[in-house]
């Protein structure tokens, strides 16, 4: 059992003052091994912060981030699974299936965690899945200013994963959970 | 050439992954931790020689202390505290060019030029001594020559050594050792003692070792046995003891006492050979020191005794004790000494005073370290401090003396006895050391170690007595410095009215000086970091007051954490608080300004950005927004400030948009204060300014502001190629992005406008990209392949996205129109033909080779495919397959999108070619 917390566009201080209390007071050092950050954190304290949860970092750049050395994309492994990151504000059109799906082809992953729209989605297509955890704190969108803050939390665990989502709904945080499994046509040999 | 049809809203419903609720989930809430005990401080040993409490008397710039770790057992000194001890000692005195000498020993003339006697030459005590100056013996040399000739000497002594010359050996350490008696020499003085030393330790070495080979060796070479560590005088055979025996005879004869003391103490370890009981040399040692009559030179004698006995293997401190005893001795004899009609008498009492503290304070840390508790009380009785109670009054300490104890006690002692302690602060008056200071190191010991409120409340009542009546704001606040901690820690809230109420009485009656400055900002910075809340330290009577006497970077630095600590809070929303940071950050601001400083590590402005962030009006958003216009006025030369602004106004005018009793005209107002703003800031931060502001006007229903902001965004790109300094990867990257970005908006955006078409947008980004020779082949195919997906995306019947509900997209404004659809694909066959030539471009083999297949998903995506498209989208393949591995996933992946892709009517010609 690996825990991958998943989370995005921040936008603290921009957007927003600070993450939700009660993401912050279930959100503890010691308890989540990986971190992916699709970007907008947007500051130098919230990268601080989040590696004070979890030292194992991964982060990509947000067109707001102070820091313009995070990379546009990354890819990484964890367990039997390959994920790939990547904010989301240069996929045309934002949150569009296809061309999330021809950005997983080239990143060659099983899981794109990608962001900017600001809402939480999960889809599976025949290249892998495609999730988008949202925003942490609720900041408005290009789209719409309606957001209500969420995160994800994947437990890795073999072949199969489980993901978590937290969202904040009239000050209270709903968890739903999403389950699947890897399957040996995402790399069909060709 | 013709679009594939998408419905983005049935794609995204079949397949999604389906949601349950989840019961139990890995972040569910722990159970609450056990409520936090009281900590106490480690009391860990202070490892420091420099006195952070103190300057030096004189106009030294002491240099931190080298905080090596104690890695060898606690109850030695270990070499490297000696070695980090004289290290400090040279630094803490520094050197005059010209050292003047009582006389030129002929160990100093070997290489050395005598330098004629001038006036220029002579330090003005001598000039004002008349039997000394006509002495024909005094001379001078540079400081550079005596340091360069005793290193000659060593080299010297060891040739000697190694030449079987222990003779000359022995008699050039008893020339060395003897310019140690010349202490007119003054700030030369520690320094020479630690080259002297040098050498002497050298000797003791060299001797031991021999003395050492012959205890294990025969006459003959043959090993006589291996001395353990802690070998006993009776396991050495006769014949070592009677090298060692001679050695001692030999420097037993040196007519002077000093180099007679120095060179026995350089082999007191040898002592080990004859006696049982080595440490019975220094007592003698102790009492022969006594008849060194100079003050300097037996101090700094008496601190060579202390770090030589730490080579013997058994310790005793009592001889410790009674050397500190004599050095007080000596002390009260300085300072009670009449002060003559002549001011360099006072001058050299003090100068004499500020040379022997080292070695006090050498002392009084080997006496302490590892000492058990029984054993303290003993030393201080030894001391004959702790007296019984009707003895007070008679008990009297030589404040530096007291000074060094203090520093050296442990804090339970320190805790235990603090009323004595008070006392003989109190009655150790002299002029040795600063008395205030001593009651600065109290309140600082104090504080090491949580210590009961009662002796705390005991400790302030005698302190506050006693600076009540200290005219000087210098003294004063060096000592209530120390003790804020001790009164925020116990909340003693009426001690704290009342050295508040001081230290304004004394800033009232005559202001505060430049030295005075940094303990103020030592004082303010405890009780900032102490309070929560901005509004209880400024609730503190004199606090404003205080606050107004302050200036230069003390003020600065107050202001600063004041800052920090208002923003670290959250929101700000009260608006005294509002308007007095503002005049916070006004100051600092134009502190950077007068000063023409620079803000080195952007500390200022972020914290400056940070508070303007941290304002909240909450529903009285006007004056949010006129708070923002006097910031832009205020701040106007930080660049970070400004993009806070721009940040600020935007999501104001969100903040508008979702109470709906807002009237348009102030998300009006919001989008112009950025508008306006962004211009201002440096160039390559505008794209994303002027692309976020005209999503906010587009969420207001703000169509036209929305377009002028983008052509803005757009124009914001012609500017950038004057600029020199944009071209590194990760700025192009970023702009790139950014383009996208603006691509994935305009699908939002309607092409209302009748004097437009409706492509006008795309067409000027086109138009740009392609006049532009500084965009790069990669760069060029990556906004080419993103213009199709945008023309493609706009071609739908249905829009994947709108922002506002009331804004109707193109699609329902060219809904069945065909020359909007021929315009989107007349535009779309330019941008193609230029994406193909792009991706032939590339000079990189591997490069080419990704852009290829990248072209090809976007082709493969955007179109239906026909003969000619998938004509190039195989010469994009073939292009892929000649740079990229056979193997090479994403080739093969998008091999596979063509066949599913490609009409039935070629699926044949694919699957040959694959």
């Amino acid at each position: 059992m690996v825990l991958v917390l998943a989370l995005g566009d921040l936008h603290i201080p921009h957007r927003a003052p600070d993450l939700p209390a009660k993401f912050k007071s279930m959100l503890v050092p010691g308890k989540i091994q990986h971190i992916i950050c699709t970007g907008n954190l947007c500051i130098k304290e919230i990268h601080d912060y989040l590696k004070t949860l979890c030292p194992d970092l991964h982060i990509t750049r947000g067109e707001y981030d102070e820091e313009t050395k995070y990379p546009e994309t990354k890819t990484l492994t964890i367990g039997q699974f390959k994920l790939g990151l990547c904010h989301g504000h240069q996929v045309i059109p934002w949150g569009d299936l296809d061309s999330l799906a021809m950005l997983q082809r080239q990143l060659d992953v099983d899981i794109l965690v990608t962001g900017h729209t600001h809402q939480f989605t999960a889809y599976k297509h025949e290249g892998g899945v495609v999730i988008n955890p949202g925003s942490a704190t609720g900041a408005y969108s290009s789209i719409t200013y309606d957001v209500n803050p969420s995160f994800v939390l994947m437990d890795i665990d073999g072949l199969r994963v489980v993901v978590y989502v937290y969202e904040l709904i009239d000050g209270e945080v709903k968890v739903d959970k999403i389950d699947f499994k890897k399957t040996s046509t995402s790399h069909s040999a060709h | 050439m013709e679009f594939r049809h998408r419905n983005y809203s049935a794609e995204l419903e079949s397949h999604a992954l389906p949601r349950l609720r989840a019961g139990a989930h890995p972040l569910s809430a722990p159970p609450p931790p056990p409520p936090l005990s009281q900590v106490d401080a480690i009391d860990c040993g202070n490892t420091d020689f420099y006195d952070p409490l103190r300057g030096t008397n004189n106009d030294a710039n002491a240099a931190p202390p080298d905080h090596d770790n104690l890695n060898e057992a606690a109850d030695h000194m270990p070499t490297k505290e000696w070695t980090s001890f004289r290290r400090l000692l040279t630094q803490r005195f520094p050197v005059s060019k010209m050292v003047s000498v009582a006389s030129m020993p002929d160990v100093l003339t070997r290489s050395g030029k005598l330098l004629e006697k001038s006036s220029t030459n002579m330090h003005l005590e001598e000039l004002e001594d008349p039997q000394k100056f006509a002495d024909e013996g005094v001379k001078t040399i540079t400081w550079q020559e005596y340091v360069s000739r005793l290193h000659e000497l060593k080299d010297e002594i060891t040739r000697s050594w190694l030449a079987e010359d222990r003779v000359t050996s022995l008699k050039l350490s008893i020339k060395v050792a003897k310019l140690l008696m010349d202490t007119s020499v003054f700030e030369f003085y520690p320094t020479l003692f630690v080259l002297v030393t040098d050498i002497m330790d050298m000797l003791g070495n060299l001797v031991w070792q021999r003395i050492k080979r012959k205890a294990e060796f025969s006459e003959d070479g043959a090993l006589r046995c291996n001395l353990a560590e802690n070998f006993q005088a009776r396991d050495i055979c006769a014949d070592a003891k009677e090298t060692c025996y001679n050695w001692f005879n030999k420097i037993g004869a040196v007519q002077e006492l000093l180099p007679r003391i120095y060179l026995e103490l350089a082999i007191l370890p040898c002592w080990r050979f004859l006696l049982e009981q080595p440490l019975d040399s220094l007592r003698r040692l102790v009492m022969m020191i006594r008849g060194l009559g100079d003050p300097v030179a037996s101090a700094y004698c008496r601190l060579y005794m202390a770090h030589c006995a730490q080579k013997l293997p058994s310790h005793d401190i009592g001889y410790l004790v009674t050397c500190v005893n004599d050095i007080r001795v000596v002390l009260m004899q300085i300072l009670s000494a009449n002060e003559r009609t002549h001011k360099n008498v006072k001058l050299n009492k003090k100068l004499q005073v500020s040379l022997m503290e080292p070695t006090i304070e050498y002392i009084m840390k080997c006496i302490f370290t590892g000492l058990s508790q029984r054993q303290v009380n003993e030393v201080l009785s030894e001391f004959g401090l702790m007296k019984n109670q009707q003895d007070l009054g008679s008990v009297s300490c030589v404040s530096i003396i007291l000074h060094h104890l203090l520093k050296e006690l442990p804090i339970e002692v320190v805790s235990s006895n603090v009323v004595q302690i008070l006392h003989l602060i109190e009655f150790s008056k002299d002029n040795s050391f600063d008395q205030h200071m001593n009651y600065r190191l109290l309140g600082f010991r104090l504080y090491e170690r949580k210590s009961p409120v009662d002796i705390v409340d005991a400790v302030l009542d005698k302190v506050i007595q006693v600076i009540a009546l200290y005219d000087s704001l210098d003294e004063y606040l060096k000592v209530v410095d120390a003790y804020t901690d001790l009164i925020l820690q116990n909340q003693m809230d009426n001690h704290l009215k009342i050295i508040l109420e001081g230290i304004s009485k004394r800033t009232w009656n005559k202001g505060v000086t430049e030295d005075e400055m940094p303990s103020l900002q030592s004082l303010v910075v405890k009780l900032l970091s102490h309070f929560k809340h901005l509004e209880d330290v400024f609730s503190l009577d004199q606090f404003p007051e205080i606050l107004d006497v302050m200036y230069g970077k003390s003020q600065d630095v107050v202001f600063l954490h004041i800052l920090n600590m208002a923003t670290r809070n959250g929101r700000i929303s009260d608006p005294t608080s509002i308007q007095l940071l503002f005049e916070i950050s006004l100051a600092l601001h134009n502190n950077i300004e007068f000063m023409n400083m620079k803000d080195d590590d952007g500390q200022v402005a972020c914290s400056i950005a940070r508070f303007v962030h941290m304002v909240d009006y909450g529903t009285e958003m006007e004056h949010h927004l006129a708070f923002l216009v006097d910031c832009r006025g205020a701040f106007g030369r930080l660049n970070e400030l400004k993009e806070t602004l721009v940040h600020s106004s935007n999501s104001l005018a969100i903040q508008a948009l979702k109470c709906a009793k807002k009237h348009l005209n102030f998300v009006k107002s919001c989008v112009t204060f950025s508008e306006v703003t962004i211009p201002s800031i440096s160039a390559h931060r505008q794209f994303d300014l002027f692309l976020e502001t005209a999503e906010v006007a587009f969420l207001g229903g703000l169509v036209s502001h929305s377009d002028g902001l983008i052509d803005s965004a757009i124009s914001c790109l012609h500017t950038l190629d004057i600029i020199d300094g944009f071209r590194t990867p990760t700025d192009v990257e970023g702009l790139v992005s950014s383009i996208r970005k603006l691509c994935g908006f305009l699908i939002m955006v309607p092409g209302c406008t009748l004097s437009l078409p409706v492509t006008y947008f795309p067409n000027s980004l086109f138009t740009l990209i392609s006049s532009r020779s500084w965009f790069e082949p990669k760069m060029r195919a990556q906004i080419f392949s993103a213009i199709i997906l945008l023309l493609t995306t706009l071609s739908q019947k249905r829009l994947p996205y709108h922002a506002n509900s009331q804004i109707p997209g193109n699609d329902m404004l060219y809904y069945g129109d065909s020359s909007y659809n021929q315009e989107l694909v007349s535009l779309s066959k330019l941008v193609l033909e230029n994406l193909l030539s792009a991706v032939q471009q590339e000079p990189s083999q591997a490069a080419r080779g990704i852009m290829a297949l990248e072209a090809c998903n976007c082709i493969a995506s955007s179109f239906m495919l026909s003969n000619e498209l998938l004509s190039s989208c195989l010469t994009l393949v073939e292009t892929a397959k000649s740079c990229l591995s056979a193997k090479d996933r994403y080739l093969q992946s998008t091999i596979q999108l063509l066949n599913k892709q490609s009409p039935t009517s070629v699926g044949t010609m694919v699957s040959t070619f694959v």
